[in-house]
């Protein structure tokens, strides 16, 4: 459990190392909050939905910033040049690795919770009284499934490309696919099957039936659905990590692996 | 002037070479335009006066504002990263004329943007394409690259001069895409973002490229746009001119055009 | 004595701060003086050497005089123009190499650099051809000027950086460090080009680590030290300061540094350069009166521990070592 914390802490510390508060606040908030702004302004002038639609799925899908945060903190060990040290310290991996994801769950319900107030000030959306545990659940479920997405990015940023590169497109893929701004129906067959497999499309789902006065009952079957989702992902980037671990040792390099 | 044409030109090729192979460009240039153009695509298609050029212009203006943001952020300190920023300080070349070539074989290089949109209209999509006024289009794609080229050097040495501004100049993407009305009309804006509109290139660039698209914009109203492109554009690189002279007298002073 | 006409680089009083600041939330802003008051002549034709330690400024100077840094206060000019105010005329004339890797655009060939940097330094178009495959010949790179930089060893960059800068005709060159890096024989070629250069006419500055390529190059060499000049003269000048001084060179086996003290501290040591070799150390003893030195020397240190034992006149090397008290 300390390892948890302690990694957690160091993790977001070392983010923060070469950030002021100033910059954060602009880059980590008032961008994808732009975001939300700019789809769902086109969605208006598209017509084809509701606003509601356009402002909650994007409101959902600024989890998708979160990404970044959680790739780049387990895939900049290479960068940095520490992953040998991390491999070879005796400490449990689980904790550590989960523990880098844990204060970015924070990071990104903040960011969701300012995206959700810009719509619901700026642009007038309605959340029903009996929706509002609903929609905090979909936001929880929706981070915690995107820390999941991270993780696996992260540890496959080190065969692959780079970690920027990656959580860009895994964000630009969901605000496609997963609903966000295009409904489900629209895509073709296989497309849609493949959304079926990404974080956010089942959150997004149920945050809109919160938000249109659904039962919390009817939605928990999706959140459980996007919780292990990423579940699944998170999991998949330990089984990664261990086995590039594993091949480094027996390769002898490590650093570039 | 021809020797400083062929610098300029050289520059380009130069950097041409560089950026064909830079993830992060391509990405600007072609990926992000990719998802903005199907998204964006199937939000708009259901209006009755639907018009695919409309994503098409759009789109590939966003690709190319991106990639020139980028670009153009990052154009100075790449120098400095790869260790001839100080060869070109040095040289007496006007180190102005060496980015600005360098800038502009990136602008013909985001071009792949306008290639893309196209394709995803046409191809992907199957729309049929039609330009209202080709002539007058093809004229205000000119003027808009080259105004969005003047941008991309304004970026260049603010980029420097203000660290923390580097930083979050990334991020004014999608304020810019939306402030510009490139993939929506600004009316849908509050009225008070009207004259932050009216002094960015993209604006101007999008009315004019909308209008020639779809025919919907007289020549007088085409002339307003590109007049202003020019205004716009022209004062931009006057200040990127003194900014440019700013930055190399501070890093002389303070020997920071050498990484150690 | 060279005989000079009008300097063709002048340095008067020249002094370059610099500000450091540490720490992220409580900064702290110190101030490095890199240059402290440095005068300094150097006539047309010269190949003029700047020696010294690590951090002593000659990288500084290199680039002040090559207008990159602008001087605290001070003037300097090159061939009569201001580094300040006439910088672009300057630029024009001039041409330097820094030693390292940097510098080139990987992507490109050897031939495309060369033919970029012409255009950048303004060679008539006409002349561009020809003028690089002279300078490839020049440095040696001719056959591989079509591969791409990024292939390039040390020694062909740093070659093709020597290329590089003689393709407008520059009549002042700045050479920083030009063969550190380089293998032996790599190294040899440069000096090789140097010299032709300098037989060519131009004025050349060099800084150097290497005080033998000093002596074997230089007409005069500077030897500045913490901003300063210290000494300034011909090699033979330099080495006539420590005329005087031979120099005992003794191998030892595991002397501790209280020995060493010691051994500094008899009236007849000048001075002691320990030089680790492995397992054992050379003691190099600056002293006054040669050979006799040698019988007292060996008995103050601990019998058994000496090894080899060579009594030498002194060289450029030791001079050096008495102007800035060690060797780097």
């Amino acid at each position: 459990m300390r390892i948890f914390t302690v990694t957690a802490y160091y993790s977001f510390r070392a983010l923060f190392n070469w950030l002021q508060p100033v910059p954060y606040f602009i880059n980590r908030l008032l961008f994808p909050l732009a975001q939300l702004a700019f789809f769902a302004l086109i969605g208006t002038y598209g017509g084809s939905q509701p606003l509601s639609f356009y402002l909650v799925g994007n409101a959902i899908g600024t989890a998708t910033a979160t990404a970044f945060g959680v790739s780049q903190a387990v895939g900049n060990e290479r960068q940095q040049g520490t992953l040998a040290y991390l491999l070879a310290a005796p400490a449990p991996r689980v904790p550590i690795f989960f523990g880098r994801a844990a204060l970015h769950v924070a990071d990104g319900m903040l960011n969701m919770v300012a995206a959700l107030a810009i719509a619901v000030i700026a642009f007038g959306l309605r959340v029903p009284v009996e929706g509002i545990l609903g929609v905090v659940s979909a936001m929880l479920v929706a981070t915690l499934a995107i820390c999941g997405l991270g993780l696996f990015l992260g540890a496959l940023a080190y065969i692959v490309l780079d970690t920027a590169i990656l959580a860009n497109f895994a964000m630009f893929i969901i605000l496609l696919l997963s609903g966000a701004n295009v409904p489900l129906a629209e895509l073709p067959g296989v497309v849609a099957a493949i959304a079926q497999g990404i974080p956010l499309t089942r959150s997004v789902a149920a945050a809109r039936l919160y938000v249109g006065g659904g039962s919390f009952d009817a939605g928990v079957g999706l959140l459980l659905g996007d919780l292990a989702l990423g579940a699944v992902y998170g999991i998949a980037g330990f089984v990664v990590f261990n086995w590039l671990e594993t091949r480094a040792r027996r390769g002898g390099r490590l650093e570039g692996v | 002037m021809t020797a400083a044409l062929r610098l300029a030109v050289q520059s380009a090729w130069v950097d041409f070479q560089e950026v064909a192979v830079n993830g992060f460009l391509l990405f600007g240039a072609v990926w992000q335009p990719f998802f903005i153009g199907v998204t964006t695509m199937y939000m708009l298609r259901h209006r009755a006066d639907f018009d695919p050029m409309y994503v098409i212009v759009g789109t590939a203006l966003s690709g190319i504002f991106s990639t020139l943001l980028f670009a153009g952020s990052g154009a100075i300190s790449h120098e400095r990263w790869i260790g001839t920023l100080e060869l070109l300080v040095a040289s007496p070349a006007s180190f102005f004329l060496v980015i600005g070539g360098r800038l502009a074989g990136t602008t013909v290089f985001s071009l792949l943007s306008l290639l893309l949109a196209y394709g995803i209209a046409a191809l992907l999509f199957g729309y049929p394409i039609a330009i209202a006024e080709p002539g007058w289009f093809a004229i205000s794609l000119l003027f808009a690259v080259a105004a969005l080229w003047a941008t991309g050097m304004f970026f260049a040495p603010l980029a420097i001069l203000w660290r923390a501004v580097g930083h979050f100049l990334l991020g004014l993407e999608y304020p810019i895409f939306a402030l510009s009305g490139l993939l929506f009309p600004i009316l849908l804006l509050p009225g008070w973002t009207a004259p932050i509109s009216n002094i960015l290139p993209p604006y101007w660039a999008a009315v004019a490229m909308h209008g020639a698209a779809r025919g919907d914009l007289d020549l007088p109203g085409l002339l307003r746009a590109w007049f202003f492109l020019f205004l716009t554009g022209g004062a931009l690189l006057l200040i990127a001119r003194l900014l440019f002279e700013r930055v190399l007298t501070r890093a002389r002073r303070a020997g920071t055009l050498a990484l150690s | 004595m060279l005989r000079r006409s009008v300097g063709a680089i002048e340095l008067r009083a020249v002094r370059r701060l610099f500000r450091a600041t540490t720490g992220t939330l409580r900064r702290h802003t110190k101030e490095i003086v890199a240059l402290d008051g440095l005068s300094l002549d150097v006539g047309e034709g010269e190949l003029f050497g700047i020696l010294g330690p690590n951090g002593a400024g000659k990288t500084t100077t290199i680039k002040v005089l090559t207008t990159l840094l602008i001087p605290t206060s001070g003037t300097a000019t090159v061939m009569g123009l201001d580094v300040v105010r006439d910088a672009k005329e300057v630029r024009r004339r001039i041409g330097f190499v820094f030693g390292g890797e940097r510098g080139l655009y990987y992507r490109l060939s050897g031939r495309d650099n060369l033919r970029y940097f012409a255009e950048l330094y303004a060679v008539p178009p006409r002349e561009i051809r020809s003028r690089v495959e002279e300078l490839l010949d020049l440095v040696d790179l001719r056959p591989r000027g079509d591969e791409r930089v990024e292939g390039y060893s040390r020694g062909m960059k740093q070659r093709l950086h020597l290329a590089r800068t003689l393709l407008h005709r520059p009549r002042v060159l700045f050479l920083d460090e030009p063969t550190i890096g380089l293998d032996p024989i790599g190294a040899r070629e440069l000096r090789r080009i140097v010299r032709q250069l300098h037989e060519g006419g131009a004025t050349i500055v060099l800084t150097t680590h290497y005080l033998f390529e000093a002596d074997e190059l230089c007409d005069r060499i500077a030897v500045i030290d913490k901003g300063r000049a210290v000494a300034l003269g011909t090699p033979a000048d330099l080495k006539s300061n420590v005329s005087d001084l031979s120099v005992v060179e003794l191998e030892v086996f595991g002397i501790d540094a209280g020995t060493v003290e010691r051994l500094r501290a008899l009236d007849f040591v000048d001075s002691i350069v320990v030089e680790q070799r492995e397992l054992r150390q050379v003691l190099r003893v600056q002293t006054r009166i040669a050979e006799r030195a040698v019988a007292p020397l060996i008995a103050a240190v601990a019998a058994g521990q000496v090894g080899r034992v060579a009594v030498r006149e002194a060289t450029l090397e030791d001079a050096y070592v008495r102007l800035v008290g060690r060797v780097e």
